[in-house]
């Protein structure tokens, strides 16, 4: 007997996935660069410097492939604007991470080869997320993934970090087997694990299958919910943020979060969307329990890494409003707006996450501490520190002319739309929670003396770089959110 | 009262029924004392019992290659590494204080909420008949298994290299620091 | 010139930058320089576009689309600037109070080690402000409004080592913010109704009857919009009840309270609600509580100033009596009367404040009752004090005569004999309390210890031209020369004015000079003593003395339970919250000193929460696994 096997010319294969393709091979070059140099070597120069080339490449040829749309496999990796943005959003994400962790040689330094290469397979598993139309596509992106981030927590010489580490592989384990158990249940109804083909059975399948459909829903909604750390199920977060170097913290609050995010609208966008005003009750109550759960913790922190933490679970509440609000009223011009919403508002997070991590760097670094006493009279030994990172806090809270405010705003807009006036106004509540405890740590850097001697610190070039960058970033979108704002809409998200 | 007979009633006590419930009985227990034992060598002698059990399972499913992969691999290479792991390096014993109960038994409830709502599920859906046929001719299930992540899955399967070597490198530094 | 309107706030904005680039241990010259240069410029410009606007008249905004979204009908948000005959006039107010205050405080402020950071804040002030008078809609007015709060609070708290001032800058904060929220509420009703920001939109919307939602008739919606407008307004000018915060604003540098707690941003809400009169016109109920607030805040304000024993005080109850008189005059529709009382105070209450500055730069001290005699020591500062005070009392022929009378007039053409009545009386109060404060300061006997000297030329110079001001403002809008000022302003439909008769000024004229000369009585020839004034009219006295207790009231109902309310979430946050957190610190101690309890305590617990999360899940979603089953 004879099968006809069906290759993949590797024309297909680079049209479709060269940014990834670029970043995996770059990662492997790092591998045995690492191998081959002496560790004398001055090895954090060479790796960050192909690591960074490697992603100015991917970034490129990913720019280039705007607008067009194809497929891998029976389209189980899809090549559209959707999955593009967000590539785009990983990688600018990964380039300030690794910039930021050019001076954190400290306390990493014997894993500095592995910590570069770790950090691109990490991001080439985000973009695997992002991408995938296919469940088992999907599982192996969040994978990679999810195992590189537990190493990357776990790379710091400290209980702390071993402790994080840990905590995050055995709940990132739980989330992992409660997602594949759902997604087994899918495939069961289906008899298919590609995503749009799936929705199209469930669409008939939905009433005559229900409870096993739903339960798979369930699932793998509780497996994502622990990436993207939604309360009930965000546990593990402030740990893994304490224990995790601090760049790395900025990546899992940033990068790892926006893949969370990514896949999980692809997957219920694609393969639910046909009973969307049943479920996406759902969404809303995680939703609003998210956001006041998660501001609410963050009074109590003193360690600025956990309150950083449980602001960032507060965002992901915001995060989940615009894909929530589609229950209310779903169709092709709505999900554009809330989809732009929901971009805008991840990428100006993105952005002042990693500014104020940048500073939480300097910082821990200049202070042997993270505790909020750290930042007393910042003011007085770095103001641009200082300002940075009050500009930072109040963007997270949603100071108007910042990108916060612009996100949130967008955010609220789609809100009120769909008629959940509720949620809009439990926003606005959270928001003004959140300013009470910014506010707080921002007295505290202006109008306090510093503890111990008034010396000036120092700021390192590249860590200046990323905060002068995002400080750019947060104030730019806040002023002028028209201009990706308007774009967003435009592109073509989903190829059709 | 019909709701709970539906759930239980309707077996066909066959050959294979049987086989099934030994099997299953054998790999809950094993998990269950797994969770129990104090001693490492005893887990990881459990835990192959765990695979053999699962290994069982394929072979009533009519996937004979993903059986024998499965003794080959998880039962054979991985129980037999992990015992020479064992054997290798200094191993307390993990006394674990009983803290009886709060916990446990909100997780047993927890649990068994679960179960029953799954079980609930899987009963009370009408499933189409099976079919006599299974999918694929048992002989050629190494066929159709090989297609099928050629064709459709080789995206995944590719980058399944990359999680693994993900894998093997994050477990050797994270050993390696702690030394 | 009108097309470049936006250089007029961009100037002190671009020095702002240049001071803030360069740092806090600039030179005090350099940073005076660059300050009263930028200030100055904006005033030239200012004039120039006032210029044009006199001969040309209005213009249409210069507006730019700042954002575009919504599904459905599109909405689009402009930004840009926006020139009229009001808002040209109070360009030329704020820049030129500005550039004088700014001199001003060269003098005064010398030797403060945060010298350069209060020029920084004064020209970000001074940008925010112009930008409030240029914005063509309300929600750039709003951005701006914030902006100035801000900047008002660093000011007030600008000795903030003081806990007096600290406290006084956040009680203005959170008074005005008060009030914020009105307003903020007003813009987002309206912008619902109509769809857009744009005073001309909403105005003309309100007159085709466009103006509705559901749930409210149009009526109903211009007096809730207007309220509410009001309320931000009011928040911003110190109108009662709002008006606690505006005298503890006094702790701030004298400077500060002449250019933002009298000229400028206290005027901010008499600007905004002239801006948006077709609002308030449209609803005969609104403009009643703008009217009666004014009036009792006229009063109240008078009656308060007459006992306060700190000068700077005194003051600013002024203010606050002076700005319940602008709001009188709107609430009467007599528009641009209180256009005209707004430009004319502006310039004699910062001359009242900058001369008081001057007195307490040279005597260090606010207290009346350690002053007396500084006319011969401080001539320049004592003349033109009493030209402000002349043209506070409303003596012809100082400005605040002409305005004030136009005020009082409208009030009796609009058939409110009762607000003329309160404003009468608060005239002859104002006469009598701003006379007390010159006697006491400038005349008898000099109780204070340290020797005052008269101001260098940065002080007295402003004084000077500010006092020209307060005599000569007056004539812009004067009988003699054919009401000049109303007519460049013009009317808004639905305004109503009347020209003060010469019956009104006989009557206001004798008022004034009758509360001048009792005070003359009392402290200047000390024929009737004041102790026995006061213990005869003692419950009265009390009754001012305190304020009228409006700081115990407040004190009383909303901030005891307020921390009431507190202690008992502190009792809930220390018991159970902080219960719970401390727990968890253990928890991560004990986790921190074992490897061994990490793998068996904690983690286990997360695990749990997990699974429960997920039943939770499955729980709260019962209805959509059951569904409807067929």
């Amino acid at each position: 007997m004879t099968t006809v096997l069906q290759g993949i010319a590797f024309a297909d294969a680079w049209r479709v996935m060269a940014p990834e393709m670029v970043l995996t091979a770059a990662g492997f070059l790092l591998m045995l660069i690492d191998a081959a140099l002496p560790p004398a070597a001055k090895r954090a120069g060479v790796s960050t410097g192909v690591a960074l080339i490697a992603l100015l490449v991917a970034g490129v040829l990913a720019l280039r492939r705007f607008g067009q749309t194809a497929a891998l496999g029976p389209g189980s990796y899809l090549l559209d604007d959707y999955a593009l943005v967000f590539k785009l959003l990983f990688m600018g994400i990964t380039l300030l991470i690794l910039l930021l962790s050019l001076d954190d040689h400290g306390r990493a330094e014997g894993a500095r080869g592995e910590y570069t290469y770790l950090l691109l397979f990490a991001t080439v598993g985000a973009m695997v997320m992002a991408s995938s139309a296919d469940l088992v596509t999907l599982f192996v992106g969040l994978e990679i993934l999810s195992v590189s981030s537990y190493v990357l927590v776990g790379l710091r010489r400290s209980s702390k970090s071993a402790e994080g580490a840990m905590k995050y592989l055995v709940i990132g384990a739980i989330a992992s087997a409660c997602v594949l158990f759902g997604m087994s249940y899918i495939y069961g109804v289906t008899g298919t694990t590609h995503l749009a083909e799936a929705g199209y059975t469930l669409f008939q399948a939905w009433d005559s299958y229900r409870g096993i459909v739903v339960l798979g829903l369930l699932l793998m909604l509780a497996g994502f919910s622990v990436k993207i750390s939604v309360v009930p199920f965000h546990m593990w977060a402030p740990d893994a943020y304490e224990g995790a170097p601090t760049p790395i913290t900025a990546f899992l609050a940033a990068a790892s979060k926006a893949a969370g995010f990514a896949m999980l609208v692809r997957v219920f966008l694609y393969a639910f969307a046909s009973h969307f005003p049943e479920w996406g009750g759902l969404w809303v109550g995680l939703a609003a329990v998210t956001m006041v759960a998660g501001n609410l913790l963050a009074i109590v922190q003193r360690n600025v890494k956990r309150m950083l933490a449980y602001s960032s679970i507060g965002q992901a509440g915001y995060l989940l409003v615009p894909f929530a609000v589609l229950t209310g009223a779903y169709h092709g011009g709505n999900l554009y707006q809330d989809m732009s919403a929901l971009y805008f508002y991840l990428a100006a997070y993105a952005l002042m996450t990693a500014g104020a991590f940048a500073v939480l760097t300097v910082v821990a670094k200049h202070a042997r501490s993270e505790d909020v006493d750290a930042f007393t009279g910042l003011f007085r030994r770095s103001p641009l520190l200082a300002g940075a990172m009050a500009v930072f806090l109040v963007a997270m809270a949603g100071m108007p002319l910042t990108s916060g405010f612009a996100g949130k705003f967008f955010i609220a807009l789609g809100a009120i739309n769909t008629g959940y006036y509720w949620l809009a106004g439990l926003m606005f509540l959270t928001s003004v929670m959140a300013f009470a405890y910014y506010f707080g740590l921002v007295r505290r850097m202006y109008l306090q003396e510093p503890y111990g001697p008034a010396e000036s610190w120092r700021t390192p070039a590249a860590a200046a770089l990323v905060v002068v960058v995002a400080l750019v970033g947060t104030i730019g979108l806040g002023v002028a959110p028209g201009v990706m704002m308007h774009s967003l809409p435009g592109l073509n998200w989903f190829g059709q | 009262m019909n709701a709970v007979s539906s759930w239980f009633g309707g077996f066909i006590w066959t050959g294979q029924t049987v086989a099934f419930f030994l099997l299953a009985v054998l790999v809950v227990l094993a998990a269950v004392t797994l969770l129990q034992f104090r001693k490492v060598m005893h887990m990881a002698l459990s835990i192959g019992l765990v695979f053999l059990g699962m290994a069982g399972m394929y072979v009533l499913l009519g996937a004979d290659f993903l059986a024998f992969a499965q003794i080959l691999i998880y039962a054979g290479a991985i129980t037999i590494l992990m015992l020479f792991a064992i054997m290798l390096t200094r191993h307390d014993e993990v006394e674990e204080e009983e803290r009886a109960g709060f916990r446990q038994w909100i997780a047993g409830l927890g649990a068994a909420a679960l179960g029953a709502v799954m079980l609930w599920a899987i009963r009370t859906t009408a499933w189409p008949p099976a079919s006599a046929q299974p999918p694929w001719p048992a002989q050629k299930s190494v066929n159709a298994l090989a297609e099928t992540l050629f064709t459709g899955y080789v995206v995944p399967f590719e980058l399944v290299s990359v999680l693994l070597t993900v894998a093997l490198v994050g477990a050797v530094i994270l050993a390696r620091k702690e030394e | 010139m009108i097309a470049y309107a936006w250089l007029v706030p961009a100037i002190p904005l671009v020095a702002y930058l240049l001071l803030l680039a360069l740092g806090r241990r600039v030179h005090e010259g350099v940073a005076a320089a660059i300050g009263v240069l930028a200030t100055l410029i904006s005033l030239v410009l200012s004039l120039m576009i006032f210029v044009d606007v006199a001969q040309g008249g209005g213009q249409l905004p210069y507006l730019w689309t700042w954002l575009t979204f919504g599904p459905g009908p599109g909405h689009t948000w402009q930004a840009g600037f926006e020139v009229n005959s009001l808002n040209a006039l109070m360009l030329v107010v704020v820049s030129f109070v500005s550039t004088l205050v700014l001199l001003f405080s060269r003098g005064y402020m010398h030797g403060d080690p945060r010298f350069g950071v209060f020029y920084q804040y004064l020209l970000l002030f001074v940008f925010s402000m112009l930008g409030l008078v240029i914005s063509p809609n309300f929600l750039q007015l709003y951005v701006f409004w914030e902006l100035v709060g801000l900047c008002s609070y660093l000011l007030v708290g600008f000795w903030y080592e003081k806990p007096e001032a600290a406290a006084a800058a956040k009680k203005s904060f959170v008074v005005t913010r008060l009030g914020d929220v009105g307003l903020l509420a007003g813009i987002i009703l309206l912008y619902l109704a109509t769809g857009s920001f744009d005073y001309d939109d909403i105005a003309r919307a309100i007159q085709t009857g466009g103006l509705q939602i559901h749930w409210i008739g149009p009526q109903g919606l211009a007096t809730l919009g207007a309220l509410l407008v009001f309320l931000g307004a009011a928040g911003k000018s110190a109108q009662f009840p709002l008006h606690v915060w505006l005298p503890d604003a006094m702790e701030g540098p004298t400077p500060v309270s002449a250019l933002i707690h009298a000229a400028t941003m206290v005027a901010a809400g008499v600007y905004l609600v002239a801006r948006s009169f077709a609002l308030f016109d449209a609803s005969p109920v609104a403009l009643d509580v703008v009217a009666y607030i004014g009036g009792i805040t006229a009063i109240l304000g008078a009656a308060i100033g007459l006992t306060q024993r700190d000068i700077k005080r005194v003051i600013a109850y002024s203010t606050i009596s002076q700005l319940g008189y602008m709001m009188m005059g709107l609430g009467v529709a007599a528009y641009s009367a209180a256009v005209f009382h707004l430009f004319t105070h502006a310039f004699f209450k910062a001359l009242l404040f900058l001369a008081a500055g001057s007195v307490i730069h040279a005597v260090d001290t606010q207290d009346l009752g350690r002053m007396g005699g500084l006319w011969r020591r401080m001539p320049v500062t004592a003349s033109t004090f009493l030209f402000g005070a002349l043209a506070l009392s409303g003596v012809p022929p100082f400005a605040g005569f002409w305005s004030k009378d136009e005020i009082l007039a409208s009030t009796l053409a609009a058939g409110r004999p009762l607000l003329f009545a309160l404003g009468m009386v608060a005239a002859f109060f104002t006469a009598f309390y701003i006379f007390r404060v010159f006697f006491l300061t400038f005349t008898g006997r000099y109780r204070g210890d340290r020797v005052p000297r008269e101001s260098g030329w940065v002080m007295t110079l402003p004084l000077v031209l500010l006092a020209l001001m307060a005599l000569g403002a007056g004539w812009a809008g004067a009988p003699f020369t054919g009401y000049a000022l109303e007519r460049f302003l013009g009317e808004p439909s639905g305004a109503s004015e009347a020209g003060a008769g010469p019956g009104v000024m006989a009557i206001s004229t004798a008022v004034s000079l009758l509360g001048i000369g009792l005070a003359w009585l009392m402290y200047g020839e000390r024929a009737t003593s004041p102790e026995a004034w006061s213990r005869s009219l003692w419950p009265l006295y009390r009754l001012s003395f305190h304020k009228f207790y409006f700081d115990e009231l407040y004190q009383a109902v909303i901030v005891r339970p307020a921390f009431a309310l507190g202690k008992a979430f502190d009792w809930v946050d220390r018991r159970i919250i902080d219960g719970i957190v401390r727990l968890a610190a253990e928890a991560t101690l004990a986790v921190a000193s074992g490897v061994r309890r990490i793998q068996t305590g904690q983690v286990q617990t997360y695990g749990l929460i997990t699974l429960l999360g997920i039943v939770a899940l499955i729980a709260v979603s019962w209805s959509l696994l059951w569904g409807v089953r067929s």
